[in-house]
């Protein structure tokens, strides 16, 4: 990972797809080496995850009517789905509910 | 595991409030989180290769109020009692809770949801019309087969109206039936048979009461032993229908006749009379949770 002073144009950035890539950190121009998927050489906080995610994508389908039906509603006017929606909820509520 | 998720929802409403029950899909402490106002949308937007693209949203409760459930410990059904909710009005609501005693990550959705209405939680109904049986002779002032309007007052009239009858025989076994009124229910936790009634002549335990339903075809009487001179109200519970042995339905109660049977009992004088001036039934309504049987 390397800083940079500034973003390069979008036609830059798509020219480099799948070896380079340009992102913000923290307001920050980075770039860095494409990223790759570790495969299963995950931490252990990670493969912490992997249940409850399974759980959550079969989740939908037990909800009753009433309740896909209130996270579809939830989901109205934004890019996520009902669906999207309720595994979000069921993994983290700190960036869905907030009291 | 320390997620939970809401599978589905129930509401029992009543007039000055709703229970709601929800099921989860693992044992947990669930609180309730509700507001009158709707629940703040906020979108958010994520950088993405270094451009900002809509990603989702996030909802703000103002104004909220916790429940927590009204079961003990960890659990797979979760009973919330809100009260005050006036009928007609709006509430948005989410769960959050624990597992095991640690806060879990998990939310669920926020549900909106309108108060209809509803009976209050013990409704007492009134006898409304004649049964299949008007058999004690004599009424005042309305004679069979207006016995019922004798002794359906809200507030017992006591010797203004009422049905009575002479017991002359070791035999004499009279019974009035009457038809109640309804509404729906929901749910039913239990009924409770209710008369006012009192001996009026004749010796110590000569005349005796018994309060009386029909249901499914059969009549079933339960004594509740004799009667004094002053005026007594006596009560029987029934949590199961009889018949059935299973909790009363909405069904049950719609096809349901109930009222009273004056009897001669034993020892005393071989002469006796009583009288009867208030009858009712005091259903007391149940919690519907999902997976109930409707």
């Amino acid at each position: 990972m390397a800083k940079i002073k500034k973003l390069p144009g979008l036609a830059v950035i798509n020219g480099f797809k799948g070896s380079i890539d340009f992102y913000v950190c923290r307001g920050i121009a980075c770039v860095r080496k494409w990223p790759h998927s570790p495969g299963h050489k995950r931490a252990p906080a990670v493969e912490a995850q992997w249940t409850p995610f399974t759980e959550a994508t079969r989740l939908w389908s037990m909800l009753s009517p009433a309740v896909q039906d209130a996270y579809s509603r939830m989901a109205r006017g934004t890019n996520l789905t009902g669906r999207d929606l309720s595994v979000k909820c069921y993994l983290t509520n700190l960036s869905i509910v907030r009291l | 595991m320390n997620n939970f998720a809401v599978l589905d929802i129930a509401y029992t409403h009543y007039d000055a409030g709703a229970y709601i029950c929800v099921k989860t899909n693992h044992a947990c402490h669930l609180s309730l989180y509700h507001t009158i106002y709707p629940p703040g949308r906020h979108k958010t937007s994520r950088i993405e290769r270094g451009l900002a693209v809509p990603w989702g949203a996030y909802f703000c409760f103002v104004a909220w109020e916790e429940i927590e459930q009204s079961d003990a410990g960890d659990t797979i059904y979760h009973r919330f009692n809100v009260l005050p909710w006036m009928v007609l009005t709006t509430k948005w609501f989410a769960f959050r809770g624990t597992i095991g005693g640690v806060l879990s990550p998990s939310v669920s959705c926020i549900f909106e949801h309108q108060h209809p209405g509803g009976l209050p939680m013990s409704v007492v109904l009134y006898p409304d019309s004649p049964g299949d049986l008007c058999e004690i002779n004599t009424g005042v002032p309305n004679a069979c087969p207006n016995h019922y309007l004798n002794i359906n007052e809200v507030v017992p009239d006591e010797d203004t109206s009422y049905i009575e009858q002479w017991l002359p025989v070791f035999t004499s076994v009279k019974t009035d039936l009457y038809n109640l009124g309804t509404g729906t229910l929901g749910k039913i936790e239990s009924i409770t048979l209710h008369s006012r009634a009192k001996r009026i002549w004749g010796a110590i335990n000569t005349t005796l009461v018994s309060l009386t339903i029909k249901t499914h075809g059969s009549i079933r009487y339960y004594s509740t032993g004799p009667l004094p001179l002053a005026w007594v109200d006596r009560y029987r519970n029934l949590p199961l229908n009889p018949i059935t042995g299973l909790p009363w339905t909405q069904t049950d109660i719609n096809d349901l006749q109930a009222g009273v049977t004056l009897s001669w009992y034993t020892g005393g004088a071989w002469l006796s009379k009583a009288r009867v001036t208030q009858f009712n039934l005091i259903v007391v309504r149940g919690i519907n949770c999902p997976d109930d049987p409707s």
